[in-house]
């Protein structure tokens, strides 16, 4: 369904996004996990044209056989939020302070249908608020964004991204800003949302648990590129890169054990990175890794890694 | 050695409409050398306690003991001066951009007198390179280190006056995993070394379980449940904290979520958690609350367990 190739970002001369491939399937959940200022962002808003500061050097973005980066901003616009939804870090922030939660709801089917009504859409969105478990829809949609929760912020942007039953949805950092039950929640409710719609669903997230929880398959990046890419199972339990190996490593766990810390500290843009990006944080870079960016190994058929450490 | 007791704390905030409680009687002690974790959701009053015992808070009643010395009621250097540092979530926003590490860390004994300049600036070499940040940056601006560095410098900032309590309030909730586990080794380094006691809220269980030795499960103003660490994760007694912990997105096998909506409607009852807990009954609305001791730990009078 999406099909993003060998796509390259740039902030002005910076290159944020180096050579990114990735493809999401029908009904499938893909994660980006990585740590802060990884590209991860960058290359999800890339897909739907978000940031104007951000330009695509090279590479396509395929969504149902278009090319998104050859689109004029009217034709994207059509794609947005009625094809393609997007959901941010922080609803609250992404809702409109002035209008009730009710009108958001009406104002999302409006934006590509101008004949829409407004009883319509609210009665639309109480059936999906209710098939995805969410109750009090009444009180909901008479408040203010400002009056519920952050919990309940996101779960209904959620909701509200279903209205035009897109086939993929963007997520950027979705639990991110929420407290442990919030973030289960959140979880709980995307698990849902592919339930019953078996919509797509292209997650940037840096909680391993997320990833663990919720996607099928997940890409791990580092410094602008994909180091790993595989199922979630291969991913958590069979990690091959030592970036994801160690970063596992990393996350606490309840067990009372220490996480391990990886030393060091995540590469800048502005540094002009040839090799590998982990090569100065990885135990095992050899002097090649410095010099040359590591080609890619097909470990298994949905098992991809690069690394020029890791061996078939 | 008791070193930090706290006994019942209580807190109001109040505006034009309506009063918040924050904190409804806190009881904790934190003992020489220990870490206590202080965990729960948003708005449920971690940080109010911090700042309250940190003196930048004042509190409605409530006695707090620090270092054999009762510091309510008094203005903070007085009391605590060098003994209590706090670190903050946000690393960046607790310096001053304008000055350098060398000298953000330097300030912090500013106000002690405890060194003169030369021992001073060397104690503060010293620490930058124990905290793991390169000698190279000794003389960067603050504002050119990244998050996690930062925090680093203010941990050192904290450390500088040898405090023997340091409060870190969501120390690490907006760090990525990779340098959050190097805050965690950081402050077990200490805990060791130097022999610093932590009070450390977080909402992430899981990272107290790596660090703590005594864990408090506070909700809604009150701490529900006290006890050493690992037993608390391990058998939750309070419904809960029962609930928190399956919260948790565990990393190896897919568990299944629990739904979390009010199951009943709010009354006017003294436990808090009425309204969402699945073992309510009508000994709830009715029984006073207090703490009952269960095995080692204590946990709010909760009839779920008769």
């Amino acid at each position: 369904m999406l099909d993003i190739n060998n796509l390259s970002v740039y902030y002005g001369k910076t290159r944020v996004v180096r050579n990114l491939s990735l493809k999401v399937n029908d009904g499938e959940i893909v994660c980006i996990v990585g740590e802060s200022g990884c590209g991860k962002s960058t290359a999800l808003k890339s897909v739907l044209m978000l940031d104007k500061n951000a330009s695509v050097k090279s590479g396509s973005i395929i969504f149902n056989g278009k090319d998104i980066t050859k689109l004029n901003s009217a034709q994207v616009r059509q794609i947005r939020g009625l094809e393609i939804a997007m959901i941010f870090q922080n609803a609250f922030l992404s809702m409109d302070p002035t209008k009730t939660i009710g009108h958001l709801f009406y104002e999302t089917v409006k934006a590509h249908n101008k004949k829409a009504k407004k009883e319509e859409c609210l009665k639309k969105a109480e059936d999906i608020m209710k098939k995805l478990r969410l109750w009090e829809t009444e009180r909901i949609f008479t408040s203010y964004p400002f009056e519920l929760s952050g919990g309940m912020c996101q779960r209904t942007a959620i909701a509200a991204a279903m209205m035009n039953t897109p086939q993929l949805i963007l997520a950027d950092e979705p639990t991110s800003a929420l407290d442990v039950t919030a973030q289960a929640q959140v979880i709980r409710l995307l698990k849902q949302v592919k339930e019953n719609y078996n919509t797509s669903m292209l997650i940037v997230t840096h909680n391993m648990g997320v990833v663990a929880n919720l996607a099928d398959k997940a890409a791990v990046m580092y410094g602008g590129s994909i180091m790993e890419f595989g199922s979630t199972d291969d991913i958590i339990n069979n990690p091959a890169h030592p970036y994801t190996k160690a970063l596992i490593k990393a996350v606490p766990e309840m067990n009372g054990k220490i996480p391990e810390a990886i030393e060091g500290l995540p590469p800048e843009f502005n540094d002009d990175i040839s090799g590998c990006p982990f090569a100065p944080r990885c135990s095992m870079a050899k002097d090649i890794c410095y010099k040359k960016f590591p080609e890619k190994i097909v470990l298994s058929e949905n098992h991809t890694v690069y690394c020029n450490c890791c061996s078939l | 050695m008791c070193l930090l007791k706290v006994t019942g704390l209580t807190k109001t905030y109040k505006n034009k409409k309506d009063i918040v409680y924050a904190l409804k009687g806190i009881d904790f002690t934190i003992d020489q050398g220990q870490c206590l974790g202080l965990v729960g959701e948003s708005g449920c009053g971690k940080s109010t306690t911090a700042e309250i015992i940190a003196r930048l808070t004042k509190e409605d009643s409530g006695t707090i003991e620090f270092n054999g010395k009762v510091i309510t009621g008094q203005k903070r250097l007085k009391c605590i001066g060098k003994d209590l540092q706090m670190v903050f979530q946000n690393p960046k926003d607790s310096f001053d951009p304008k000055y350098s590490l060398l000298d953000s860390v330097m300030m912090g004994a500013d106000s002690y007198n405890l060194y003169s300049k030369t021992e001073l600036r060397q104690r503060a070499q010293e620490l930058i390179k124990y905290v793991g940040l390169k000698e190279s940056y000794m003389n960067k601006g603050i504002d050119s280190l990244s998050g996690g560095e930062c925090q680093k410098a203010s941990i050192a900032r904290a450390v500088i006056c040898s405090p023997k309590l340091i409060i870190f309030d969501e120390a690490t909730s907006a760090l990525d995993v990779s340098v959050q586990a190097q805050i965690i080794g950081l402050m077990i380094k200490l805990k060791e070394e130097k022999g610093v006691s932590f009070l450390f809220i977080t909402h992430d269980l899981a990272l107290t379980s790596s660090v703590c030795d005594n864990i408090a499960v506070m909700y809604s103003g009150r701490i529900i449940e006290y006890g050493p660490c690992r037993k608390v994760l391990k058998n939750p007694v309070h419904p809960y904290t029962k609930q928190l912990i399956s919260s948790v997105l565990p990393m190896k096998g897919k568990g299944e979520i629990p739904e979390f909506n009010a199951l009943r409607k709010d009354q006017s009852t003294n436990c808090d958690y009425y309204a969402f807990c699945p073992k309510a009954d009508k000994k709830c609305i009715e029984g006073p609350l207090q703490m009952v001791q269960i095995k080692e730990r204590q946990v709010l009078c909760c009839h779920a367990n008769d």
